[in-house]
């Protein structure tokens, strides 16, 4: 079973050029490619509230929702707290939202998945100054139990996710984990699996941006045991969002 | 549909104006730089009136002391401080219609379809050249690059037929509510990664002005380095720009403004050279800019990071080499002609002003 754990819906701002895609969209590629249940969030111009409704009220394909944390929302307090238990995770992203997972904004937010076992999405890319993963590791110690996603193997570049792989293998790391979402450079991912293990590698594709057809090739590839490539394409969203 | 587009500048100030003309002309309109004044740094020029610009110790003192006296915040207006200045600038107008009207034959510069007025500033004080323009239906935009707005100010019936006002700078945002944020356009087709393979690394420093760039903070910085670090540091000041790029196409690392009295203000075109040529550059950004300019590949440092940031990339080769690459897309993405040229069209569409991309 493949679960896409890391798909946007909706309507981005100038950010990616107002660009937009419909749930209706999301179905039809997500059942294109063989995926059987996506865990979903809004792009960046998209209401929580607004792709929530919409999703849960699906009963053709099987959604699961990663609420968007921006702290400047003010919508976002109340709709968490209306939604919390069938929210799965949280999305956190530092590039979009100009600030560090580190600011003081994040962490009322933070605790509330840690406490709730929410785990945390967290976009980490090239802009090592506001989302290098060092910031997201930084809230892994602060925080033991919150559980981490670290989104583009944890950084969207092989030289910044291998060191990534390595550095999550600290025991003070332990609930860290990586998703592979647009990551497209399959021998450098096979490096990662074998760093980091296969329960720590979660496949995700980055769509409307990016099609789950690009990257199921790459997890297939992975020379690894084909129960490992169980983990990475379902099992391990699974026992985190609780469902295993 | 391609269009006739005219840039009006007093000077090809840091190489801009011209930087406008040459992506509108990559995009098949034709354009033309109309310069008022010769610039003096080696930028090229295209119609130069030549017109005198009063360089003697008294107009020095008189604009020094123009720009103390508007160094306030909000919104400047420019105009005549009193009646003697006033005069002054009828008479200039009267002196310098000769050349600027034989140049409007010459050029056939009513025969544009949008008229920029780089620097928000007509051929004529009394901004009579531009209210030629309006009356004939023409397309206005006025472009600012630093201290014509920042100092100088705005000249307020320009600006009220202007149909469009852009900026380079992110501080005249703050100035000018509704002003919009447009990147100088940067060529990058003529910069080239080199290989660099540096004995020591190679660190490079060259302000147009100490006090701005932190240069002598900088310096004590680099002398603490040099002291548990095997580098190389240049230091280049008052020399021919295609020199400058020379040397700077072999370093390892470049530092642009650290310290400097206007502390935060970001970059400008010499960062953007570094990273067109793989140059990792540490620069210091104020929070609000850092956070406006969103992801980017600069080393935001303050002068109290400075020597620990240093010594972080002086020890890691692969994160100059991953930076540099990043440097480069970064330009690309957004400082080169056709990203600029994009954001122009939006904002040409959004003001009415028909123009392809």
């Amino acid at each position: 079973m493949i679960i896409d754990a890391h798909i946007h819906i909706g309507k981005w701002s100038e950010v990616f050029f107002g660009y937009s895609s419909t749930v209706d969209e999301a179905v039809e590629t997500m059942k294109r490619f063989g995926v059987s249940a996506a865990v979903c969030m809004p792009a960046d111009a998209t209401r929580n509230e607004d792709l929530y409704n919409e999703t849960s009220a699906r009963d053709d394909f099987r959604f699961y929702y990663k609420a968007w944390i921006n702290p400047d929302d003010p919508e976002l307090d109340g709709f968490l707290k209306r939604n919390i238990d069938n929210i799965s995770l949280f999305k956190i992203h530092p590039s979009i939202q100009r600030r560090r997972i580190t600011d003081d904004s994040y962490d009322k937010y933070l605790q509330l998945a840690a406490e709730k076992k929410k785990p945390v999405v967290v976009h980490c890319g090239r802009w090592q100054d506001i989302a290098g993963y060092r910031f997201p590791l930084e809230c892994a110690v602060k925080y033991p139990e919150l559980i981490l996603i670290l989104a583009h193997l944890g950084g969207d570049q092989p030289s910044l996710y291998l060191e990534c792989s390595k550095e999550i293998l600290k025991p003070e790391y332990k609930n860290v984990y990586l998703g592979t979402e647009s990551v497209r450079e399959f021998y450098f991912v096979n490096q990662v699996v074998n760093t980091a293990g296969a329960e720590r590698i979660i496949f995700g594709s980055d769509y409307n941006l990016c099609l789950p057809g690009t990257f199921i090739p790459v997890i297939e590839s992975l020379k690894i045991p084909s129960s490992d490539k169980e983990l990475i394409f379902s099992g391990n969203i699974l026992r985190l969002m609780g469902r295993s | 549909m391609k269009k006739k587009i005219l840039h009006i500048a007093p000077q090809n100030f840091a190489g801009m104006p011209h930087d406008f003309v040459k992506m509108h002309r990559s995009f098949g309109h034709e354009s033309r730089l109309l310069t008022m004044y010769r610039n003096t740094l080696n930028f090229e020029e295209d119609i130069c009136l030549g017109l005198k610009l009063q360089t003697g110790s008294f107009a020095r003192k008189w604009r020094n002391k123009k720009v103390d006296m508007n160094t306030g915040g909000g919104l400047k207006f420019a105009g005549p401080g009193n009646s003697a200045e006033k005069l002054f600038f009828e008479f200039r107008d009267i002196k310098n219609s000769a050349v600027i009207e034989k140049a409007v034959k010459e050029y056939g510069l009513l025969d544009f379809d949008i008229y920029h007025f780089d620097g928000g500033m007509d051929l004529y004080r009394d901004v009579r050249f531009a209210r030629r323009l309006k009356d004939m239906g023409k397309k206005i935009v006025c472009c600012y690059f630093g201290s014509d707005l920042r100092s100088r100010g705005i000249f307020s019936e320009l600006d009220s037929i202007s149909d469009l006002n852009l900026t380079v700078e992110y501080d005249h945002l703050d100035l000018y509510k509704g002003i919009n944020y447009i990147f100088f356009p940067f060529e990058t087709s003529g910069y080239e990664i080199r290989e660099r393979s540096n004995s020591a690394v190679k660190i490079i420093h060259s302000p147009t002005n100490r006090r701005f760039k932190g240069t002598d903070k900088i310096l004590n910085v680099i002398d603490e380095v040099k002291k548990i670090r095997n580098i190389e540091f240049i230091l280049l000041e008052n020399m021919d720009r295609h020199e400058v790029l020379k040397v700077k196409s072999t370093c390892d690392l470049a530092i642009d403004q650290v310290g400097g009295e206007m502390g935060g203000s970001g970059y400008g075109r010499n960062s953007i050279e570094n990273l067109a040529m793989g140059v990792p550059t540490f620069t210091e950004f104020a929070p609000d800019y850092f956070r406006f300019i969103g992801e980017n590949p600069f080393i935001n440092s303050t002068i109290g990071s400075l020597k620990e940031d240093l010594l972080r990339l002086i020890d890691d080769k692969r994160e100059r080499d991953r930076l540099a690459e990043f440097g480069r897309e970064w330009v690309e993405e957004n400082h080169s002609y056709r990203a600029v040229n994009r954001k122009l069209a939006g904002y040409y569409e959004k003001s009415n002003i028909e123009a392809d991309e």
